[in-house]
């Protein structure tokens, strides 16, 4: 009886899961351990590089020194476009692959700054820090005082933040600090994507205006073949998100408006403000150069319910479009010309 | 006693639980036991097998197969209800539901989803399959194989590093964002059954910076692959997501291996969405075309691609403004860019092809009309420079011509040692045709334009292989042939017909005739579509479907042999299925497309096999899908020719939306796997001419370009105005 019933058992057939390792051709093996490795791979890597500098002549280096103030202190430092090289002295605060910032170095001369700190890339000083008291209101005024006379007036004020900037500088004056970079040593930002590479012209800087913050860069696209395209990319942040529409841009003459459309949106946890952008719109080369020529251009931002800001072209904007615009030329394919490399 | 009833009973018992619930389509049925250890799928005397059995369900875990079995099998409204739950060693927990239902025509559906129900440390992805193995010894070579754009019967004139091109391979696994329609099928030689197997409802998702094989293990990737497994044994196989191999283009192996996987999978998260349904089933053919119609048929009418309207008049009116703006005279050699960069618009170099890419003489044509139809004398002048360009330089004194040249701005227009292809001189020729018939119709005689293409056609015809064929392409300085391939015959079929059609002189007919009984016996009864992409490798393509389908329905227009009608048919029926036909999704996080944004890839396809290259290039076909279906009745032969016409005009910058330069530019080339809508970012002189050539054999026929007017004329006038242009395929007569 007892077979009988185990037997029984043995012939129930009962549902269980199993684990089995079923019998898979070799070569699957053998491929698991070639190719099977996880891949994290990141698109739209970036370098940083003074790309400007790269293109005159080795032993030319072209140089910019500080913006001209009646201050000793800023007579004495390492123009833009120094390069340091293994006889300097200078210690770094921090440096993160070709990128580095110097510790903060005294001055030797008068001056109403307590030092002086630069930005380097590839070695090359593309920005100079002023350091002073941040409670200094005395200090702060003198510098704004100089910057006004050198530049004319300030591009606007934020806040504490007044930003300065012709087709050379922008040079922003903060808490405790003046900072000041060469439009020409900036390093060019080149992000590159399976088949593409841009060439962003940018400076570290918004436009605040009717409470909107601007990030407006132009660009080069290069793909096969040396096709060369002039592009902006567009960021927006403000308070609500602008559901941007459309960016004119208004010479005295004309106005070349553009479609835009939301690439990315971000907004903060606490909703204080919120963020779009528009990677890439073409501009036409033509319509660049026109722009170029306006000596005031007026950009006008549309949303979904009507303008969301509309401001005076900076000078460093009119840089970023400047330098794309030139990079262009030095690059592209003549209309008529044979292409030598096809 | 006791002892007997006890083994009657159990094994009574035992066979109620070996009991298979069951559903019917046709004569195919579909059994799955109550156990849950087996799926099989019946025809006749085939019975496929569940993958892997005796394990229903298949799942692969950090790379090791997890298998198990349903253990709970059931009836319910919506089918039969599976359900799995299998765990790995690292006691990570999936929970499986599938979902069988009866389709029509011996089919069946599976739905299943997938649930990570518990996350175990150590495993970080996972894969679910699904397939049938045939229960019986097979080899590869016992099948005929139908992936569209990637497979078609065997391995014939595909290189050994293509998808299917290896016969040495045992996986053939096709990612499904680099199929027109994703469905595979594969028949039986000897008994004429075919099973297939679709993904219905297939959204292949994926992101940007998806590419390369090593393992990317990502919950936004949503498309699978689909293919087969030939071993000693034949299996359709469905792999989610989709791993591909032993052959793929995503990226390069490591150490130059030839084989290898390209891995995708999900990781073992919970939340994660993995689910997909799938269709598959049995169709009883009696030749491979049939199959290739019938299954793609049958994908195609899950699916119902959308049709995008376009105003073809407005496409019309663009595509002239580009061939004015872009036409300059160099030192004597007028002419087009050979390519135009997009978006601005500069153009990079002026270089001519009289046809296939450069389509010099077409365009010219194509001009010429417009300057003779709205009385633009500008055009006409530039338009007969062009035409005159060709006549006076490309042609010696044999006939034959060379059809590659260099303008300059500095010196005189050079000649390149290009060899003369047949694929290049069937559009220069038809265009010159055109150029002469519409100068003709406005009482502009011009005998040398004439002359220029009978020249060239006395040469066809003395150097005729005595099959009837023409090599691929020949040494335009000593007229020999420089390879020895013939499958481009077909491609100045037309062309001859057209000129018999405008002289009456029947040794072009002869020739043609001759050239097409060749095409017929070898390339139309082998289903050899090959070589017509000529910057290419020689090997199976879409263009070469095109240029049968021209070659045999001229044959057929001058003929009236059937024959012909039913070659033109299995070449249009072939050529379809290397357009896209569902939405491929543009990738996740990617601002850098060149496709427009109300635009999709319905519509555009594949090149050649070898890569997944889609382009609009079944643009210049719709007037010839239009025609098959008035012949036909075959209402997705209107449907195929309304997507051609309208979908491929979708990638134009009608709207500006684009930035282009002109509204009437458009890009030449995209993928539609990797890097989904990036494009090649210039635009050929060929392109325009895709969006015109159709227009005018429209225009010549019925007088109106718009499928969608011309559909709302009585059937009978539209048939006896196809036969009228049939006649004299809409040229005048010498």
């Amino acid at each position: 009886m007892m077979k009988e019933i185990i037997f029984s058992l043995l012939l129930v057939a009962a549902n269980f899961t199993m684990l089995a390792q079923q019998p898979r051709l070799p070569q699957t093996e053998n491929y698991l351990e070639a190719t099977g490795n996880v891949s994290h791979r990141a698109i739209g890597e970036t370098a940083r590089y003074n790309l400007l500098g790269t293109l005159v002549a080795e032993d030319a280096r072209p140089m910019l020194n500080f913006p001209d103030m009646d201050d000793r202190g800023t007579r004495e430092v390492m123009p833009f476009g120094y390069k340091l090289n293994a006889a300097s002295q200078v210690k770094f605060a921090h440096v993160d692959g070709n990128m580095a910032t110097t510790e903060v170095r005294r001055l030797y001369n008068k001056s109403v700054f307590t030092g002086v700190e630069y930005a380097l890339c590839d070695s090359t000083v593309y920005g100079i820090t002023f350091y002073f008291d941040a409670q200094d209101e005395a200090t702060r005024n003198f510098a704004t005082a100089q910057l006004d006379a050198f530049f004319g007036a300030a591009d606007y004020a934020a806040d504490s933040l007044s930003v300065y900037s012709d087709a050379d500088y922008l040079v922003k004056v903060g808490d405790g600090k003046v900072e000041a970079y060469s439009l020409y040593h900036y390093p060019c930002v080149e992000k590159r994507f399976p088949g593409v590479q841009h060439f962003y012209w940018e400076a570290p800087c918004h436009v605040f205006a009717d409470g909107v913050k601007v990030s407006l860069a132009f660009y080069n696209q290069r793909t096969k073949e040396n096709n060369m395209q002039l592009a902006f990319r567009l960021s927006v942040n403000a308070e609500k998100l602008p559901g941007m529409k459309s960016i004119k841009f208004e010479t005295g003459d004309a106005a070349y408006s553009y479609r835009l459309k939301s690439d990315f949106t971000e907004s903060e946890p606490d909703g204080s403000s919120a963020s779009e952008a528009d990677m890439r719109i073409f501009i036409f080369p033509e319509d660049a150069k026109h722009i170029l020529r306006s000596p005031q251009v007026t950009v006008t931002i549309e949303g979904s319910n009507g303008k969301v800001v509309s401001y005076e072209m900076p000078p460093f904007q009119r840089a970023s479009l400047s330098t794309a615009f030139e990079y262009f030329r030095w690059n592209v394919t003549n209309a008529m010309a044979k292409y030598k490399g096809w | 006693m006791k002892k007997i009833v006890s083994i009657i009973f159990i094994a009574m018992v035992a066979i109620e639980l070996h009991a298979s619930l069951m559903l019917e389509s046709g004569e195919a049925r579909l059994e799955i036991s109550q156990d849950g250890n087996r799926v099989a799928m019946v025809c006749g005397d085939d019975c496929y097998e569940n993958l892997n059995a005796p394990f229903a369900v298949t799942l692969e875990v950090n790379g090791e197969t997890l298998c198990g079995n349903y253990k709970s099998v059931e009836k319910t409204s919506r089918g039969i209800e599976c359900r799995s739950e299998l765990k790995s060693k690292n006691g990570s927990i999936f929970e499986i539901t599938d979902i069988y239902a009866a389709e029509i025509d011996n089919h069946f559906s599976m739905e299943r989803s997938v649930g990570v129900k518990k996350s175990a440390t150590g495993d970080s992805y996972f894969n679910s399959y699904f397939g049938f193995t045939l229960d019986r010894k097979t080899s590869i070579d016992d099948f005929e194989f139908f992936v569209p754009g990637i497979w078609y019967r065997d391995n014939t004139s595909l290189h050994t590093r293509f998808l299917a091109g290896d016969y040495t391979d045992n996986y053939f696994y096709f990612r499904e964002d680099r199929l027109p329609l994703p469905v595979v099928s594969a028949m039986d030689k000897s008994s004429r059954l075919a099973i297939d197997m679709i993904h219905v409802d297939a959204n292949p998702e994926s992101f940007y910076g998806e590419e390369g094989v090593n393992r990317i293990v990502d919950g936004r990737m949503q498309f699978g692959s689909i293919g087969f497994t030939e071993t000693d044994s034949h299996t359709v196989v469905f792999a989610f997501p989709g791993i591909e191999g032993e052959k793929t283009y995503t990226g390069r192996f490591p150490e130059k291996a030839t084989k290898g996987f390209s891995y995708r999978s999900h990781p073992v998260e919970q939340g994660v969405k993995h689910s997909y349904k799938l269709c598959f089933g049995f169709n009883r053919v009696d030749n491979y075309p049939q199959l290739v119609e019938t299954v793609w048929k049958q994908a195609w009418n899950r699916y119902t691609p959308t049709i995008h309207k376009v105003d073809v008049k407005d496409a019309y009116n663009a595509s002239i403004e580009v061939l004015d703006a872009y036409l300059l005279n160099l030192n004597g050699a007028p002419g087009w860019p050979f390519s135009i960069y997009l978006p601005n618009g500069i153009a990079r170099a002026y270089n001519y092809q009289m046809g296939f890419i450069g389509f010099q003489i077409s365009n010219a044509y194509f001009l010429l009309r417009n300057g003779l139809e709205t009385g633009n004398d500008d055009y006409v002048k530039e338009a007969e420079e062009v035409i005159d360009f060709w006549v006076e330089n490309s042609q010696d004194d044999t006939g034959l011509v060379r059809t590659w040249a260099d303008a300059y701005v500095d010196r005189e227009v050079t000649w390149r040692d290009y060899n003369t292809f047949m694929r290049v001189t069937a559009g220069g020729m038809e265009g010159m045709m055109g150029a002469w018939s519409i100068m003709k119709k406005h009482g502009h005689d011009r005998p040398e334009w004439l002359r220029y293409c009978k020249r060239y056609a006395d040469w066809l015809a003395s150097n005729q292989n005595s099959d009837g064929s023409f090599y691929l392409r020949y040494d335009w300085k000593t007229g020999e042939p420089t390879h020895d391939s013939k499958y481009t015959t077909t491609n100045v079929i037309r062309f001859l017909v057209e000129l018999y059609s405008a002289t009456g002189d029947k040794k072009y007919l002869d020739t043609a005739l001759k050239a097409g009984e060749y095409s017929y016996n070898v390339i139309h009864h082998d289903y050899l579509y090959v070589g017509g992409v000529i910057d290419n490798p020689n090997v199976k393509d879409r263009e070469s479907g095109q240029m049968a389908i021209y070659a045999f329905l001229a044959l057929y227009d001058v003929t009236g042999d059937s024959k012909w009608k039913e070659a033109a048919l299995q070449a249009a029926r072939y050529t379809e299925t290397f357009m896209f036909s569902y939405k491929v999704p543009m990738l996740i996080g990617d601002y850098l497309t060149d496709f427009p944004e109300q635009a999709d890839v319905v519509g555009q396809t594949l090149i050649a096999t070898g890569h997944s290259g889609i382009d609009n290039g079944l643009a210049f076909s719709s007037f010839q899908y239009y025609r098959l279906y008035l012949m036909t009745g075959d209402k997705h032969l209107l449907q195929v020719a309304r997507l051609i016409q309208n979908n491929t005009l979708t990638i134009m910058d009608l709207n500006g939306d684009m930035g282009y330069r002109y509204r009437g530019l458009l890009t030449e080339c995209f993928n539609p796997q990797a890097n989904r809508g990036h494009s090649v970012r210039q635009q050929l002189p060929w392109n325009q001419a895709s969006i015109l050539e159709p227009m005018h054999r429209f225009m010549d026929a019925f007088g109106e370009w718009d499928i969608d007017v011309i559909e709302q004329w009585p059937l009978g006038k539209r048939i006896e105005m196809i036969e009228e242009y049939a006649k004299t395929q809409g040229l005048q007569h010498e």
